[in-house]
């Protein structure tokens, strides 16, 4: 029954948005006339009541999906293709969208929810354009809704009821994926309200205002964007286990596509806020922000974009792509029929070296961005057509493109704040050039001083210096302004100053962030590092100044897959780092395999080990080391990138405890982001020591005997120790006591000794034991498991032979038998 | 498709219908009466209203002008603009529909149309 | 007046430096696009180019040494244009359709990495790489597609 009513709640949808657009039309020409104008105001307020009508259908027939998965529904096909019983049920939420007919339906939602709030609560410089906006905001909602209805539904029946679903694609079974596409779809539907508006004010000949009227709507979608953006760079990043975070794929590119078009629309915007033009500029971005939109779903569900990431080829390429013909044919010939108007709007920019000169190139800059990426996603069929010869674009092809006007663009970061308008714009800049020509030599020399001496990184790096500078100094002067006025605290002045001017920093965080995330990227992408290694058990291995000592292979069964790991210690010469646990797991329900990376974060760059193989018998495993250089800059800029966005979205508000509110909230959402990235483990586990590597010194330790006295390890140099970890709760332990005796005997007198340590034991058990298996060389209990950490004991037992010189001979993992402990010792007692 | 789904997708849609006509009917009432009323105060807002003929209830017909005025000078330069009384002793017809009207109304009260006006007051922009 | 000149004349230097971004890099390192039948016709001059060929895998042939590490398996002609693709039936059955055929064009190809989880039989391959002198693909990169089986996205697991 849920399935049935879900469906018929879209059939409803259809019918509703559908009703909206008429209604909202003949509400448009009743107004028109004054004698109907009240039957109009009545059909428009039909119109808005039906916008809201269906925004609680499609909620509610999602929500109903929803409690499908929630409630194991797996009558329902798409349930049980995405769901099983026993993932968790954060993971069952976010199965709602992992396919395809779920996440149109949440598109149709959050169309429907968009075009229902930017309507009903349009400000008031918005509010002539409401009734044209409803028009194509319900156009566009009814055209999703037709797809899914008719093309792609959600609650299509099995004939038969599987007793246990599919379950969640492994790959998808990571938080990024749970908020990833949520906001890239806030993104892609929040473009479509942008559009609505502009089309509204090109109808009515409002063309001044538009871009204020939407601004929140234009700034939210490009900040979900960005959002949807960082989260999937970070989910290939952590889960995908290639040691990237970005491949040119075309799907990826469909996302990044509109978020070009829409930085542009929004600095556009600034300028025709600031009466400086750009209107026909901004018509075309909020056109082809939409067209991008509508192509980038296109793409991703057609087959004319060959990529491993694109949905299998579906039936509705065809349908989209008629969409996007209407869309932009349409409101091209719109603009062309108000191109009079548009003329008579537009100011007149003066000067390349001002301020608007550098709106005009940041604009011109993503628009040659959107062209190159799109040409590069094209690039085989523009290259049949042209060349005759499918020609492909891959990574090098696009960095080469894109990086050189990534690298004009930092530039005119910089630049922008330096130049004001007229002359006053080069005293600033002779202000502040010692500032920015420090910016640009210190971060170049830090950077060749740490290793990196490349030419061309070094010259993004002094590019990104010379930005960073001048961005900061922005704020520093800002700060000091305020205070020749109000004479307040520098913190209380930067409070104020970001409380007041919150579009204007909110901007140049976002800069900043943008600036961070460029040193990343010239990091990992110039100075790339990966190495295949195979290695044995207990061997270690040199990588690039670390020192990897892969001790040994576990494997255990949870939930309903199976993981493989190998436990690899990590040095960074003597200092042990961490253990790094790269895995492999294997799922029971769909024989999928996925690898999970284990990364080591550092400023300087992330340690990013992969279990690639390994022999039957544990002995041998090969690994793929890639060493990312900067890439936490890329993480930490993206966060102060988010923060900035936030910055500019808040409304203003006198009221102090809702902005202290907004601080605190914002302040933990960014510190709980830094925790999941930097503070959660991501494979690896701290051992408080590693394994010691044979020849390196024994950690000393005070172990107190069970007889009462204490020995240290370090007093029993000139002697051969033998250091045996064991627990009477572990059966190979007390399987090999009787060697450890045999030996003990064999041998006591002749300078060597026999420590047992007890790992997790209690005294009762311990003593109980050795009584049983006749043991009478010293033991004792390891509490809080000091010395099991110095040793970084992941298992026992575990054996240690220490020589004469406190340094370590051999080590032993697992039950040790008296002839390997005699063949050991008289080795070392020649 | 059960019975049960059937229901309640009638239900719904009897709600949402409800909700979205929701407005014609409360609007049919207290709208219509309104309109009548600010058509009434446009017709008859022309410059200088005839005193007498402020009767409300009055149904808005060709009215005869009010004899009372008469007793207001009309010795007037002839650059003055007309006085009401000689507005409303002029008569015209809407250019629309052809009804009768006098000057003083600026809206045809038959179709609602523009009336020319000799003192060029338009109807304002409904911005 | 002068000033809009030197917008226009900004404008267009900026457009003509991408262009030929654009270009030189589609020139030098694009990669040829090819299926296996077309790689197989193109002989010789196959080696002096970087290419990225597609194929459906052939199951029986995967032989993985874990400890080079080293993959090798065959790859059989897929159509490339999307039309005909669908004319056949779709993805799947045309990936299925080369892996029954015996005579079809068939591309050796070796892969000094890790086997990727994705490849199996009548995974869809995309991979970059040269030709060598002896017939064989050498890959640099293996992209894979699981078979249709699963009908909504699975981001494949890029070799690099």
């Amino acid at each position: 029954m849920v399935g049935e009513i879900g469906t018929l709640l879209i059939g409803l949808s259809l019918a509703v948005a559908l009703y909206t657009a008429y209604a909202a039309w003949r509400g448009i020409h009743l107004s028109a006339a004054p004698v109907t104008a009240a039957l109009g105001k009545t059909w428009l307020h039909s119109a808005q009541n039906a916008t809201n009508a269906l925004t609680a259908l499609l909620g509610v027939a999602l929500l109903m999906l929803l409690l499908a998965f929630l409630t194991d529904h797996f009558e329902i096909s798409y349930v049980a293709q995405h769901s099983s019983t026993v993932i968790p049920v954060y993971l069952k939420i976010s199965a709602v969208w992992a396919g395809q007919e779920g996440s149109l339906l949440l598109w149709c939602f959050l169309q429907a929810l968009f075009a229902a709030l930017a309507t009903g609560r349009a400000s008031e410089r918005a509010r002539p354009l409401v009734p044209w906006a409803t028009v194509f905001l319900s156009l566009t909602t009814a055209f999703f809704v037709a797809v899914t209805f008719f093309l792609s539904q959600p609650f299509t029946l099995l004939p038969q009821v599987p007793l246990e679903g599919r379950g969640l694609n492994p790959l998808l079974r990571h938080p990024g994926m749970i908020f990833h596409p949520p906001a890239l779809y806030v993104g892609y539907v929040g473009l479509a309200v942008p559009f609505a508006f502009a089309m509204a004010a090109l109808i009515t000949r409002q063309i001044k205002e538009w871009t204020a009227a939407i601004r929140t709507w234009t700034l939210i979608a490009w900040l979900g964007l960005g959002l949807g953006l960082l989260l999937g760079m970070r989910w290939a990043y952590d889960v995908l286990g290639w040691g990237g975070y970005w491949g040119w794929d075309p799907v990826e590119n469909a996302g990044l596509l509109p978020w070009f078009t829409a930085t542009a629309l929004l600095h556009g915007a600034v300028m025709q806020e600031e009466k400086r033009g750009f209107h026909v500029w901004n018509m075309l971005m909020v056109v082809f922000s939409f067209a991008l939109v509508l192509f980038g779903t296109f793409a991703t569900r057609s087959g004319m974009i060959q990529s491993v990431h694109a949905y299998a080829v579906s039936n509705l390429g065809g349908y989209f792509l008629t969409a996007i013909a209407v869309t932009v044919v349409g409101s091209l010939a719109l603009l062309y029929t108000r191109r009079a108007a548009l003329k008579d709007a537009s100011a007149t920019v003066e000067n390349l070296l001002s301020r608007d000169g550098m709106f005009f190139l940041t604009l011109a800059l993503f628009c040659t961005l959107t062209l190159s990426v799109l040409v590069g996603s094209l690039l085989p069929t523009l290259t049949e057509v042209f060349a005759g010869q499918r020609f492909e674009a891959g990574p090098a092809w696009f960095d080469r493109v894109t990086g050189p006007q990534f690298a004009v663009l930092i530039l005119v970061i910089g630049l922008c704040p330096l130049l004001g308008r007229g002359v006053a714009a080069l005293k600033r800049l002779r202000q502040l050039r010692w500032v920015v020509i420090g910016g640009a030599v210190v971060v170049p020399v830090v950077a060749a001083l740490a290793g990196f001496t490349d030419v061309f990184s070094l010259i993004g790096f002094a590019i990104s210096g010379f930005a960073g500078a001048a961005t900061l100094a922005e704020f520093v002067d800002g700060v000091i302004t305020r205070r020749k006025r109000t004479n307040e605290a520098p913190l209380n002045a930067l409070w104020h100053l970001l409380r007041l001017q919150r579009r204007k920093y909110g901007g140049y965080l976002v800069h900043l962030g943008v600036i961070l995330m460029a040193l990343g990227i010239i990091g990992t992408r110039m100075y790339p590092f990966e190495v295949q290694t195979t290695v044995n058990a207990g061997q270690a291995t040199t990588v690039q100044g670390y020192t990897l000592i892969f001790e040994e292979l576990k494997s255990d069964f949870v939930a309903d897959y199976n993981t493989t790991w190998a436990n690899v210690s990590v040095y960074r010469g003597a200092t042990y780092l961490t253990t790094l646990q790269p895995r492999l797991n294997r799922y029971t329900g769909t024989e999928q395999t996925i690898t999970v990376p284990a990364l080591h974060p550092d400023l300087r760059e992330d340690l990013y080990l992969i279990l690639s193989g390994w022999t039957s018998d544990g002995a041998t495993a090969t690994f793929k080391v890639v060493i990312n250089a900067l890439v936490n800059f890329l993480w930490l800029g993206g966060l102060i990138f988010l923060a900035g966005g936030g910055l500019a979205l808040w409304p203003r508000m006198e009221n102090r405890t809702w902005n202290g509110v907004a601080l605190i909230v914002g302040l933990v959402l960014l510190l709980g982001a830094g925790w999941a990235m930097w503070g959660m483990s991501h494979g690896s586990v701290n051992y408080g020591g590693g394994r010691p590597l044979v020849g390196q010194d024994a950690p000393d330790f005070r172990l107190s005997l069970l007889d009462g006295e204490t020995v240290s390890l370090k007093s029993l140099r000139g002697q051969i120790a033998v250091v045996n970890f064991w627990a009477t709760w572990c059966p190979s332990c007390v399987d090999e006591m009787p060697d450890l005796q045999e030996a003990w005997e064999a041998y006591r007198g002749r300078g060597v000794t026999f420590l047992g340590v007890a790992y997790q034991d209690s005294e009762t058990t311990v003593r109980s034991a050795l009584v049983q298996y006749d043991t009478t060389y010293p033991v004792g209990l390891d509490t809080g498991d000091r010395i099991a950490k110095q040793y970084g004991i992941t298992g026992i037992p575990e054996t240690f032979i220490v020589a004469p010189d406190g340094r370590v001979a051999y080590v032993h993992v697992g039950p040790i038998t008296a002839a390997a402990l005699s063949a050991q010792l008289d080795s070392l007692l020649k | 498709m059960s019975l049960g789904s059937i229901f309640v997708g009638l239900a719904i849609a009897v709600m949402v219908i409800a909700y979205i006509v929701r407005p014609f009917r409360t609007a049919s009432g207290a709208a219509a009466a309104r309109t009548d009323k600010l058509i009434e105060a446009w017709v008859r807002a022309a410059p200088g209203a005839t005193p007498g003929a402020k009767d409300t209830d009055a149904p808005v017909s060709v009215a005869v002008p009010a004899p009372t005025v008469a007793a207001t000078p009309i010795i007037v330069p002839q650059v003055a603009p007309p006085s009401a009384a000689a507005l409303s002793a002029a008569v015209n017809f809407c250019p629309q529909c052809g009804r009768r009207v006098t000057a003083d109304y600026r809206f045809c009260p038959g179709c609602g149309a523009l009336l020319p006006h000799e003192e060029g007051a338009s109807s304002g922009d409904v911005a | 007046m002068q000033n809009k000149t030197t917008f226009i004349v900004a404008g267009l230097l900026i457009i003509a430096a991408v262009v030929y971004l654009i270009i030189s890099s589609t020139g030098s390192t694009a990669q040829f696009f090819v299926t296996v039948a077309e790689l197989n016709a193109m002989g010789d001059e196959a080696m002096q180019r970087n290419i990225t060929v597609s194929g459906a895998v052939l199951g029986e042939t995967i032989v993985y040494d874990a400890m080079a590490p080293r993959v090798t398996f065959t790859i059989l002609n897929v159509p490339a244009d999307p039309k005909e693709v669908e004319r056949r039936g779709g993805l799947a059955q045309v990936l299925h359709d080369a892996v029954m055929d015996p005579t079809g064009p068939r591309l050796e190809v070796i892969y000094n990495s890790v086997k990727p989880d994705l490849l199996q039989n009548e995974a869809q391959a995309i991979v970059r790489g040269k030709m060598g002198a002896d017939g064989r693909f050498y890959a640099d990169e293996l992209l894979l597609k699981c078979p249709s089986r699963y009908e909504e996205e699975v981001p494949a697991q890029a070799g690099d």
